[in-house]
This record gives structure tokens, sequence and C-alpha cells, in this order.
């Protein structure tokens, strides 16, 4: 146990200070959907440029090959300059599909996709849920049969984010038999413009068309499209989840984390829901307040362990996966903390969006990429051992 | 960058507090019927190994070691539920230390004056002296006590009327008197050295040593007990609830760890941080000590289960130092912990 300062690392923190704060939109991210997609492009053009796409991408890939303590800062400089949401339609290509092609992708498809990615010219979906496949991903039963030099696709997707708004999906899809769970799953990237695509949006709880429902009918994909081999897809998908639930958190961390101060300097200086003295000096609220800073420290605690073991080398085994389910639970948490402390204020859409719209989409965290329900199971299991 | 993995010297010291530990004072010592310990040796042998002086310098006969070590033993202690006398005494002696009365630390370092916690019950501002609770205190033992302007040492004539009482946590036993604030052996303000600091640092590493331990032995449970045909670990309702031990114990253990750090570096944010692992580590050792009795079902309601010990001593070490609440208010009171 120790503490290392480094000048470097110091020095790299003046620099992403210094070009976050210049670099900054100024412009609030607008309300629909055709302007965000822009906005989060330019967004994401202006990094690049300025040569922050890609932090955690090695160099030869157009990345910044950062080490994860540097990524740790930028995250923390990005959130505290209090840039845009890190989870915009950039998001995936970035931290989901970008990774698993730099792993697993063909040289075509990598020097074809990445530059895109980094440079925000497309935008990624993720196709992996379906009605009767959401936490048994292994269930799936969309249809990729071979057919010469194509895969041709037939079945349903769900809950697919911003479908209808992106250019590529990663799709997994099933070209085994049919009763092959893990085996047999085909791993491919689907062009959203191809014919025999049918997108249904669907209205979620939040008043937005986040999800949609993708029908494929007989949708022909180049099999060099392919990632890994046909039928070894489960792998593939593995190293998607190993991103996932690995340092593509850092970004969101650093910005609940913000949030949280932010509430807290509210709450210092606000009447409470009462109405009668600061929110802050009723002891209900300053118990969940101060519970949920002190819960954000030991989630950066853990932060601090995983960046530790990713340096040296040192495989963490399920203890790396352990953020996801305390995170996701302290972010629904403090969102709800912040309605409560609002009172009748947080009621109004227009006086307390900012807080009611991430209070809404916390209830998501609690089920994408695994529910709260299945990481128990891989902390019980895995980290514990006990039986299936 | 914060690195909060031990090295290859911590690692042997832990393991080998807890080798002695899990040999000489293993938890089943508590059960109704088990063997009395031979407790003048086993403290024999803690002085012999150094425990009383971890962090205090080889001239007055410690170890020379830091904060890092020091936490490190004291988790174990909490683990095997070691009497608080310990912690006292480790506490009494820097108390000492500090206060210049180098021979009293070094006897105290010695296994020759031992200190047991003392705890007050809310007083009147200014009254002395005031009502006070002093845990696995034997006549003649200092006191040790503390509150937001320093830590003092106290002699065993300023507890007065010291009746012997039942404890809640029945592993230890409880006086309840009078304690003379006015009248300390030695007191150290918070401003001449951060006792106060070290001394939550070291509370949070008790506090996960119980919360981890009863997470442990019902995992073991869980793995062996067969209900329905099957080991009761398989079902999910069972199974999350371990999962859910497991995690407060590590969450509250790397925060500790960050505080410990945080403390020795003097940062910016240090009370803050300590503030946060004592309240976790407290909330950790509450609610695993509480499921670890339930996931043992009709067994864990026995006093020859030893799960329920973990639940009380969380209830006296949440107590010490400013309860969950107070940890809580204390948090929240500090500016902003980000970078």
């Amino acid at each position: 146990m120790e503490y290392r300062d480094s000048i470097e690392d110091r020095r790299f923190r003046e620099e992403v200070r210094e070009w976050v704060r210049a670099n900054n939109l100024t412009k609030r991210r607008p309300d629909t959907f055709a302007e965000q997609i822009a906005y989060d492009r330019a967004w994401q053009r202006k990094q690049f440029d300025g040569g922050w796409a890609g932090l955690a991408w090695p160099k030869e890939y157009g990345g910044r090959g950062l080490s994860p303590t540097q990524q740790l800062i930028w995250s923390e400089e990005y959130a505290s300059a209090h840039c845009p949401s890190v989870h915009d339609s950039c998001w995936l290509g970035l931290n989901h599909a970008g990774p698993t092609l730099i792993v697993r992708g063909t040289e075509a498809q990598k020097s074809f996709h990445l530059p895109r990615i980094l440079k925000g010219e497309s935008t990624w979906c993720q196709g992996f849920s379906e009605p009767n496949a959401g936490s048994d991903l292994a269930a799936l039963r969309t249809r990729g049969v071979v057919d010469g030099n194509h895969l041709v696709v037939n079945g349903q997707k769900i809950w697919t984010s911003f479908a209808q708004l992106t250019d590529y999906q990663e799709l997994l899809v099933r070209t085994g038999p049919a009763d092959g769970r893990h085996h047999g799953l085909t791993w491919v990237i689907c062009d959203m413009r191809l014919p025999g695509i049918e997108i249904r949006p669907i209205k979620a709880l939040d008043g937005i068309f986040h999800n949609c429902e993708v029908f494929y009918d007989n949708v022909r994909i180049p099999l060099t499209n392919v990632v890994g081999e046909v039928n070894e897809g489960w792998s593939v998908v593995m190293t998607t989840f190993l991103f996932e639930r690995g340092s593509a958190a850092f970004g969101s961390f650093c910005q609940v984390a913000e949030a949280l101060e932010g509430l807290i300097s509210y709450a210092r200086s606000h009447p409470g829901p009462g109405g009668t003295r600061r929110a802050i000096e009723d002891g209900t609220i300053a118990d969940r307040l101060g519970l949920a800073r002190a819960q954000l420290q030991s989630l950066r605690a853990l932060m601090y362990m995983m960046i530790e073991a990713a340096e040296r080398n040192i495989d963490l085994g399920a203890e790396g996966s352990l953020m996801h389910l305390p995170y996701t639970e302290l972010d629904e948490a403090i969102y709800r903390l912040a309605i409560d402390i609002f009172g009748p204020r947080g009621m109004s859409r227009s006086e307390a969006h900012d807080w009611i719209m991430p209070y809404f989409k916390s209830f998501s965290a609690t089920i994408a990429g695994g529910t709260s329900e299945i990481q128990r199971n891989i902390i019980g299991e895995r980290l514990l051992g006990l039986p299936r | 960058m914060w690195n909060l993995m031990l090295n290859d010297d911590e690692t042997m010291i832990a393991d080998s507090v807890n080798a002695y530990m899990a040999r000489e004072l293993p938890i089943e010592r508590l059960r109704p019927k088990a063997a009395p310990r031979d407790l003048a040796r086993i403290r024999a042998d803690m002085v012999e190994h150094g425990w009383f002086g971890v962090g205090l310098p080889e001239a007055v006969g410690g170890s020379g070691l830091g904060l890092v070590e020091e936490m490190l033993v004291q988790r174990e202690c909490g683990r095997f539920l070691v009497t608080p006398s310990v912690l006292a005494t480790v506490l009494a002696a820097h108390v000492a230390y500090h206060a210049g009365d180098t021979d009293s630390a070094a006897r105290m370092i010695a296994g020759k004056a031992p200190a047991a916690l003392a705890l007050l019950s809310a007083p009147d501002p200014g009254a002395d002296p005031v009502p006070a609770y002093a845990f696995d205190w034997n006549q003649g033992d200092f006191l040790l006590f503390w509150n937001d302007e320093g830590m003092g040492v106290f002699d065993a004539a300023s507890f007065e009327q010291a009746k012997l009482d039942e404890c809640l946590d029945d592993s230890v036993t409880l006086h309840a008197g009078s304690l003379a604030l006015r009248r300390p052996r030695h007191w150290v303000g918070a401003k001449q050295a951060p006792l106060g600091l070290r001394a939550q640092i070291l509370l949070a590493a008790n506090l996960v040593g119980l919360a981890w331990h009863a997470c442990e032995l019902t995992v073991n449970y869980a793995k062996t007990r067969e209900q329905f045909g099957k080991p009761i670990g398989t079902f999910q309702a069972v199974k999350h609830r371990c999962a859910d031990m497991a995690l407060r114990a590590r969450l509250s253990w790397y925060q500790t760890e960050l505080a410990c750090l945080k403390v020795q570096t003097a940062a910016h944010d240090a009370v803050l941080q300590t503030a946060a692992a004592k309240l976790l580590a407290a909330q950790a050792a509450h609610e695993n000590g509480r499921a670890a009795v339930h996931l043992h079902g009709g067994l864990g309601f026995q006093s020859e289960c030893d799960v329920h010990w973990f639940m009380k001593r969380a209830h006296l070490y949440d107590q010490a130092g400013g309860n969950m609440r107070t940890q809580a208010c204390n948090v929240i009171a500090e500016p902003s912990p980000l970078w």
C-alpha cells in the first residue's frame, strides 16, 4: 500500500484540464434526436482533432494508448469541467464495438471501422437481447444461415438503444443448432441500412424513444462482417462485456460523483421539502447524503484497485467485475435522493430536468448489461464459489 | 495514485497475525463450554510479536512501522473478536508517547500497563465526572477515551464507583462508573497529533474484520447445509444475501485502506475518507452480523453458534468514536473530496 505521486501524471492532469476547459461545448445538448446526433458527433470530432479520442485504444489503431491512471485523470477532469455526458450516441462504438474489433476483428474491419468511430463519423447500437432472451442471453433465437458469401438473418431483437439513429449494430445470431445455448452463436457487424431491416422505436418510461424492436427479414450480411469465427460468437461477447464492466465505467462514475457534489451544495444552500430550513439540516437527508458520499468514495477505492491491478498485470478474477452492481444501485439512490430533496420543485420537468432524466435513466442501469440479480449470481458463484 | 494492494511485507504481517489468532484465539473459544485460554501467555505472545507498538519507534520498544501495519493487525483482531483492550492499549501507548511519557509508552508496549476502552454517555456540557462504560476493564488498568478535542489516558482511580455489569456484547465485560474527565493522566489535543483519525482507522479495520469473518462463515455454511435436497447456497434468496455480504466487506475494506493512506499523507480529504471508512465498516459489520445470524437459521439463534458474536461486537465498535449517524454527519460536513 502506498501513495505514488508522479510528475508525468500531474503534468498530464494540467494538460487535460486546460484542454477540457478551453474546448468544452458552451451549448447544451439539444432535445431532438437529429440535433443530438449532430451534437454528439461534433463533440467527438472535436475530441478527435484535439488528440483525445480513444484514450484506452492502442496507438496503432489511432487511440492514445493511455495508462489506466491517465484514463481516470481524463475522466476526472472531463467531469469536473462539466463536459457532455459520456453516455451519448458515440459511447457504444467507443467503449463496446471498437474495443471488441481491436481484439477480435480482421484487419479490414479494423481499418474501416475504427477511424470512423474515433472521428464520430459512425455510431453503433447493440443487438443482443430478444423478447425471450434477456438475462438468459444464450437462449437467443434470431437465425443466421450461411448462404454463399453472406449470412442471411431472420428474427427479432429488442431493447436496442437508438437503433433508428445509428449506423452499425453489433449483432449476435444463432448459426448453430437451435438448442445449442452458448455454442453456435455468431457476432456480426450489421449495417443498419441493409434491406430487410425494420425498426420500431418504443417509448420508454421517461418519454424518450430510446429502445427499439428490430426485425430482420432475410437480411443479407457479407460474411466478411463476421467478427471472430462463425459459431464462436459467445467468446466475442465475453470480450465485449469485459470492457463494459472494466475501465469504460470511469467516465460515468466521475460524472455521477460530480452530480452528487452538486446535490450536496444544493442541499446546503436551499430549503428542504418542508420549506422551513435548509435541506441539509434534515437529519434523514443528511444521513442519506453522507452514506451516498461515503459509498461513492468506496467505489473510488475499488477503482484504484482495478487500475493498480491492470497496470501491474494482475488478474483480479471475479473481483474485477464487482463495480457494476454497487455503482448502478448507488446511481439510482443518488438521483432518487435528489428528487426527494427538491420536494415539489422535483415534480417540474422544466425546473428539475437535469435530475429527473438521469433519475429515470438510472432504472435502466440496474437492468442493462446484466441485471442486479445476474450480478449477484456472478459474485455468489464466481467470487464466493457458491453452487449453481 | 493510491495503491491499495498489499506488498509482500504487508501480506506477511497480515498472514502471520491471522495464523497466530486462528491457532490461539479461534472464535470457538467463546462457546459456552469451551476450555478457558491462558490469556496471560497469549498477551505475552502478543508483546513478543510487537502488536502493541507496531506504529511506535523502536526507541520505546515499538516496531517502527506505520499506520498501515497497525491497521492490518487490528483487522485480524476484529476477525477473531480479540478484546477491545488490545486496541485501547495500542492507542494509549500513542497517547503516552505524544505526551512525552516514553516510560509509560514502553510499559504499555511491553504489556505491563494495559488500558481499557471507555465510552461516555452524552453528558451535560461541563459535567464532571461523566457516566462512563469501560469494556474488559480490570482493576488497576488505565482507561482510554477520546472525543473531537483529543485523546486521553486515565488512571484507574479516575474511574469512580465502577460496578460490574453485563454487556450487550457478552464476549467482553462491562464496568459502569464515572470518569473524572478533568484528571487525565495524559491528554493529547487533536491539533497536536491526529490520534482520533488513527483510532477511527483502527476501529474501521476491526469492523471490517468482523464483517469479513461473518461473511466467510456464512458462505461456508451455505455451501454445506442442505435443505430440499441441495445446498442452501444454490437458492438465490441465500446466494444474493451472501453476495451483498461479500460486497460490503470488500468495499468497506478498500475504503479503510484508502482512508489509511490519506491519513498517512495528511491529504486534504483525510477526515472525510476516515469518517466514510468508519461509517461503511460499521454498516458492513452490522448488516453482515445480522445476515450471518439469519442465514444460519435456527442454529444461528443459539449461543454455541459462533456468528452472533460478530453482530454484538459490531454494536460496541459502532458506538466507539462516534456511531454511524455521527460519521454520516462528519462525511457531509467536509468539503468536496473530488479531484
